[in-house]
């Protein structure tokens, strides 16, 4: 039982990090339609910015936190800008392979810089261990479930409450009526990805400080596809809630299956649910379901 | 492929659906095979290493037509090409290992089973398309790789490496590559004659319906599922009959190497070759196969050129991934068409000179 709740524990606080890393794609997807395969590489690289501002440029904490977010902002603008905007209008494919390509050339510059050493991230969390019963939830969990849930507070409010929150909001319902009321679309796009940049940054901190920091560790956000399939490609609530089950089903196949049917099922399993989802609700649970006119 | 120079009239139906639009063409196609039927038997020109090369743009090329059957003609998005190549891998390496069976097996029934196993997996494409059969196949590719040939020790080896000998033909052992050169060489080539003629055919001209408006498409009485499957079916094929050969030329199956960058590399392909296109298929083929291989022989000349002061190790490690990714996004910003509409462009800027425009 101690073992179930270890899992059970140990899951919600991976699935809120996913939940977060999955809003900032649910975001691209919404406002911009495009299939964000970048992400998992932001991920990445935003743990690699925040080592290189805290140990290789051995900037003070209140310093560097901020900085690597704003970096990451930056390079989500930049994206948007450079590699996104002239892609416009182009099939899905192009626009697809596009992140594909974006996703390699991020990495091949990422080795560039950081080789394909591993690195540990300094410990700059706060040792709290919480005791939760028998199970301990060690501080990169606790608090990475607890900013998770901050942050994604956060983005809510700033979509319910802010003038620009809404004008994206009213982007991703309808662009043409969004442009006529004068907002400007190419903005909103540009803030999608940077924000997408933002959680990612975020996400990848704390899944370099779970795991290790090592040029792979965009691997670690492969389930994120199963997580928005499941939720629904363009909805908020449902990134949330399936980024939570999905973390959960991972660690109980992880715990209870892989003995039985092998190590591999605890990287399979969300694709499997995917899969899954896919032929029942090829919508997901939350998404808006696309009815094509000829 | 509508393409033609003018003043090259058509006076019948026969004449206009031919593959060569112009005896010139066939001439220099009848000529370009022949020379690369003598190619293994120039050492001179040709040596060991660019003969290696070779054979891997070959069996490339077969992939590719496979991949561009399926995405760029058909218009299904599959991540799980590289997948499929593993399939049939796994299936010449199995059936020559376990039951001794002779290439002239090995290689069709590689074909079969990935079809099988293609028409498997592409059947979530009866309601899914777009991204959404995009992450099916996503998912195909991540179940195949991660966990059938990683985890069925017993049949595959898992990550142990499966070997395999290279085979033999009327009993002649094809262990120099001079001579394996050949059989990925008949192949390929019969592999392009098949597309050229497959896009001829009803069932091929129903597939590029299909893709350019699959609503429409069906409104006109093209049953899409049959021929969604239709597509899968052949694909897998050629990527089948690709693993086979990747099989035998490397002598040693790692099911690593049939990872998601196996996938990306072949929608890279027919992205810089050219989507719905044979020629692009090749040439995006051997624009691909090559790229890696003048990164490495450049980053092996330059290296001793650079003082060792400066630590240049760690740019050429990641030159690689970087280039491949650039190459991606630069043909699809600069020329979504690909290789084949730049060799067109190519090709008129000379027709037309000196007044092109």
């Amino acid at each position: 039982m101690v073992f179930f709740f270890h899992l059970l524990i140990l899951g919600i606080a991976i699935g809120a990090i996913y939940s977060m890393i999955a809003i900032g794609f649910v975001l691209v997807y919404k406002s911009t339609r495009v299939l964000n395969f970048t992400q998992g590489t932001l991920v990445m690289l935003g743990a690699f910015i925040i080592y290189a501002l805290l140990e290789q440029l051995s900037l003070p904490l209140f310093l560097a936190l901020p900085l690597s977010l704003v970096v990451a902002l930056g390079l989500g603008f930049l994206i948007e800008r450079l590699v996104l905007r002239p892609m416009i209008g182009e099939p899905l494919l192009s626009v697809v392979m596009v992140t594909i390509g974006l996703a390699s050339v991020l990495k091949g510059g990422a080795i560039m810089i950081w080789t394909t050493e591993y690195f540990s991230l300094p410990k700059i969390l706060p040792a709290t261990f919480l005791h939760l019963g028998p199970v301990t939830i060690s501080p990169p969990y606790l608090w990475g479930f607890i900013v998770s849930m901050l942050l994604i507070i956060a983005l809510t409010l700033f979509f319910k409450l802010t003038n620009l929150g809404i004008a994206m909001r009213a982007v991703a319902n309808d662009q043409p009526a969004a442009l006529s009321m004068g907002i400007s679309v190419k903005w909103v796009f540009g803030l999608s990805w940077a924000l997408a940049g933002l959680v990612a940054t975020v996400g990848g901190f704390f899944l370099g400080a779970i795991n290790i920091i090592n040029i792979n560790l965009d691997h670690a956000a492969l389930p994120l596809f199963a997580v928005v399939i499941l939720g629904g490609m363009d909805s908020m609530p449902g990134a949330i809630i399936a980024g939570v089950v999905i973390a959960l089903l991972q660690n109980f196949a992880g715990g209870y299956l892989s003995p039985i049917l092998g190590g591999g099922i605890k990287a399979v399993a969300p694709f499997l649910v995917l899969l899954i989802v896919l032929m029942i609700k090829p919508y997901g649970l939350f998404g808006t379901v696309e009815v094509e006119r000829l | 492929m509508i393409r033609r120079p003018c003043g090259n009239f058509k006076k019948n139906y026969i004449q206009d659906e031919g593959i060569f639009p112009t005896r010139l063409l066939k001439i220099v196609t009848v000529l370009f095979i022949l020379l690369l039927f003598a190619l293994p038997l120039l050492p001179w020109l040709i040596s060991d290493y660019l003969l290696y090369v070779a054979i891997t743009v070959l069996i490339t090329v077969i992939g590719a037509l496979g991949m561009n059957i399926i995405t760029g003609y058909a218009g299904q998005i599959s991540v799980a090409h590289g997948a499929f190549i593993g399939i049939g891998a796994y299936t010449c390496g199995i059936l020559a290992n376990r039951l001794g069976i002779s290439l002239w097996l090995t290689i069709p029934a590689a074909g079969v089973t990935t079809a099988v196993v293609g028409v498997l997996f592409g059947s979530p494409s009866l309601r899914l398309k777009g991204l959404y059969l995009l992450m099916a196949t996503l998912a195909a590719q991540f179940f195949l790789v991660d966990y059938v040939f990683m985890e069925w020790e017993s049949m595959t080896k898992g990550a142990a490496m499966m070997e395999l000998e290279r085979p033999s033909v009327f009993g002649f052992a094809l262990t120099n590559d001079r001579h394996f050169y050949y059989l990925p060489l008949i192949i390929a080539i019969a592999a392009t004659f098949f597309t050229m003629n497959l896009f001829r055919t009803k069932v091929g001209r129903a597939f590029i319906a299909m893709r350019d408006r699959d609503l429409a498409a069906e409104l006109i009485g093209i049953d899409l599922f049959r021929h969604k499957l239709i597509a899968f079916a052949i694909s897998s094929f050629y990527a089948g009959v690709c693993g086979a050969l990747y099989a035998y030329f490397w002598t040693l199956i790692n099911p690593q190497a049939f990872g998601l960058f196996l996938s990306i590399q072949y929608l890279a392909i027919i992205i810089c070759g050219g989507m719905g296109s044979v020629r692009g298929s090749i040439l995006g083929a051997v624009f691909i196969v090559a790229l890696p291989q003048i990164v490495k022989n450049f980053v092996i000349v330059v290296t001793p050129l650079i003082p060792a002061a400066i630590p240049i190790g760690n740019i050429f490690a990641g030159l690689e991934t970087l280039l491949f990714g650039l190459v991606i996004v630069l043909f699809l910003i600069i020329e979504p068409e690909g290789l084949n509409k730049m060799w067109y462009n190519f090709r008129a800027s000379i027709n037309l000179w000196p007044f092109s425009y």
